[in-house]
């Protein structure tokens, strides 16, 4: 297996290609749309980048790894009414009240996790009864205290700084973003777990017969994509100051939308998180720009379906080329019958 | 809200405005919106002209939201003014992002609708901050604000839990269709029901869910509501989409026959139904009160001689009960 760091240039690649769209996109958006370019704007943008992007890490991994996550907007939404419930209506400090919401959050991602690399459900079943599920959990739980407009408001102001507070002009749930984004790449790239997890996503029979815990690596992700999901529902619940009952409908498309823009591939074994990053950031992006433009709901809808389309496409084509050209230029590696076969096996270990 | 004594004089003067705002409303009032939109322009107004308002609504999926929205548009053309008309889609991070782009446009004051009465405070506070004046429209927000053009929630939920008890001699079985629950007008008029119930012990709620504002949602929930309660005497439906709803629902179970059933509102379809019988009785307004009486409050905050953002107070519509007995007298809206 060829070390990730020079396999990385290909990726890198290819995601500046996204990136240079991105940039294309912004400088467009910057003469078009009147106030794009200006700091108020720039500081909205990070802070809607932070909480799509803390849920599009743990996403990442589960994709990476070959799985799907279709619960993450629920679970985003439960963390919003616990914190709201804990904050709000039980007067819990946020240094009680934001573990214990992390804890029940990743304990969901634990079950979801179970249910896949356990009982050997498949992931999009078990996530998509979780985005039900979870759902019905969190409205059972929406407050039905509140009587009066006024008294609606999480007002504890150190749990408001979360969401709402600026270290330096710069938002704490960048920081807090940058900071998961830091952590899973580095799991990603040093740690032993990245490699595993490329290979689980890759072939996850190749991965079991070298003695990879498939089931473990699958659970973990699982888990961490609950964590990030109820990280994100707590930032988004100190931003709101509230937990907000329709937060998280629909989030799950817009998540998985940025990390296949990104670059990972729903088959698994390929993807990163500067590629998600990117998607992300053209998400937020497009959004903002289309909204500043006074676009019409309906075609910003399409807008965010084409790009996704065309990413994907666009990805398909450099990956088909450079199988080719590897097939061609050095053959198949191993003796298998199919060389095709054979590449695309390694083509998707490689991170 | 929190105010203090000062604002009453404010809380006076905006009723004074309210009353001065509807007979303008009114001596200009016609029944198309393109006629309306000749009406203008009007010349104790020119400092208006050209100017640019923001309007976040909560959806335009739902028919009376699509028409105040094309009635803000109308109005404010009346004082020359240019309304850009948001979806919000109910969505409350949408909403807030709506609002954040009409903040970076440096707007002259916003119109919102909000979909979550906490969720939208923190950008209400960030365009007042500003220096953007914002007036919610029918959907308050916690936030302290330029100000409130909307109907009296509270008293339309009191005014329904009147209605259905003098319906039914003050005794049954009741089920509540909540609408958006984080939203003003739902915290309210709910709160105002309840209280009110209070007063009649022989009325019961036997459930109490949600339907979000939604016609097909009403449907939906009451139709199984009604497979499990073998004795339903009435329903209120916290807006009139849901009560029409749930009207359906009976007629098709067979059951219509002895279930009263309340909306709040006011919007066309279900005063046609108070007429036709499908539906028993609805606390209203005059819808478009509201989408005039916004813009006209909007128009004079910018042109009075009054500090920045120095008005803060609700204007409350006072709802009136219609059921069959009165719903001739009532003037039909266009949605």
């Amino acid at each position: 297996m060829p070390h990730p760091r020079v396999t990385g240039v290909f990726r890198a690649l290819r995601s500046y290609g996204l990136l240079a769209a991105l940039i294309a996109m912004g400088l467009g958006l910057a003469v078009t749309a009147p106030g794009f370019a200006s700091v108020g704007n720039g500081a909205d943008m990070l802070r809607d980048l932070a909480i799509l992007g803390i849920m599009a890490v743990g996403e990442t991994l589960v994709i990476i790894g070959g799985g799907i996550d279709l619960s993450v907007g629920s679970i985003l939404m439960l963390a919003g009414i616990l914190s709201d419930n804990l904050v709000r209506g039980l007067h819990f400090g946020p240094f009680v009240a934001v573990p214990l919401v992390l804890a029940a959050c990743t304990l969901v991602g634990l079950i979801n996790g179970l249910l896949v690399a356990r009982a050997r459900i498949p992931a999009f079943i078990v996530t998509l009864a979780g985005l039900y599920a979870i759902r019905g959990v969190a409205l059972s739980l929406y407050r039905h205290d509140v009587t009066s407009v006024a008294d609606a408001l999480i007002s504890d102001p150190t749990f408001l700084l979360l969401g709402q507070g600026d270290v330096l002009r710069v938002p704490i749930s960048v920081l807090i973003f940058l900071l998961v984004l830091g952590a899973g790449h580095g799991l990603l790239r040093r740690a032993r777990f990245g490699l595993h997890l490329y290979a689980v996503g890759g072939n996850e029979l190749a991965a079991r017969l070298s003695g990879i815990d498939v089931a473990r690596v699958r659970l973990a992700t699982f888990t961490m994509s609950g964590f990030c999901a109820g990280l994100s529902g707590v930032v988004l619940a100190s931003r709101l100051q509230t937990g907000a009952p329709e937060a998280g409908l629909g989030a799950e498309f817009d998540v998985i939308g940025a990390v296949v823009i990104g670059g990972a591939s729903l088959l698994g074994g390929r993807g990163t998180l500067v590629g998600t990053l990117v998607g992300a950031a053209f998400i937020i992006v497009l959004g903002k720009g289309q909204s500043l433009l006074g676009v019409p709901a309906n075609y910003q809808s399409f807008a965010r379906g084409a790009v996704i389309l065309l990413a994907v496409v666009l990805d398909g084509l450099a990956q088909r080329r450079r199988l080719i050209s590897r097939v061609i230029t050095r053959g198949p590696r191993t003796g298998s019958a199919s060389p095709a076969a054979a590449s695309l096996g390694q083509a998707r270990i490689r991170p | 809200m929190g105010q203090s004594s000062q604002s009453f004089g404010r809380r006076d003067l905006l009723r004074g405005l309210t009353i001065g705002g509807a007979a303008l409303a009114l001596t200009v009032r016609n029944d198309s919106p393109t006629t309306s939109a000749e009406a203008a322009p009007r010349s104790d107004f020119a400092k208006t002209q050209g100017l640019n308002v923001g309007a976040v609504l909560e959806t335009l999926s739902h028919p009376l939201i699509k028409v105040w929205g094309d009635y803000l548009a109308i109005e404010g053309k009346g004082f020359g003014m240019h309304v850009s008309v948001q979806d919000g889609e109910r969505n409350v991070q949408k909403q807030t992002s709506q609002m954040e782009a009409f903040i970076t446009q440096k707007v002259n004051f916003i119109v919102l609708q909000a979909t979550d009465a906490a969720g939208l405070s923190p950008a209400v506070r960030k365009a007042e901050e500003a220096g953007i004046p914002v007036i919610t429209l029918n959907q308050n927000v916690a936030q302290v604000h330029t100000g409130f053009v909307g109907m009296g929630h509270r008293a339309m939920g009191v005014q329904v839990a009147d209605g259905i008890a003098a319906q039914l001699g003050g005794k049954g079985n009741i089920v509540l269709l909540q609408g958006v629950e984080a939203t003003g007008a739902n915290i309210e008029r709910v709160a105002g029901f309840r209280d009110e119930l209070k007063k009649y012990p022989g009325l019961k709620i036997v459930a109490d869910q949600s339907a979000a504002f939604d016609r097909k949602k009403g449907h939906d929930v009451f139709e199984t509501i009604l497979k499990g309660q073998p004795k339903v005497d009435a329903v209120f439906g916290v807006n009139d989409e849901m009560a029409i709803g749930a009207a359906q629902a009976s007629v098709e179970a067979g059951r219509r026959a002895g279930i009263k059933f309340w909306g709040a509102d006011g919007e066309l379809d279900m005063l046609k139904g108070i007429k036709a019988g499908t539906v028993d009785g609805v606390s209203a307004i005059d819808v478009l009160l509201i989408p005039r009486t916004v813009m006209f409050l909007g128009a004079w905050l910018m042109t009075a001689r009054v500090p920045g953002n120095s008005l803060a107070g609700q204007i409350e519509i006072p709802p009136y009960a219609v059921t069959k007995a009165n719903v001739d007298k009532v003037a039909m809206p266009p949605a």
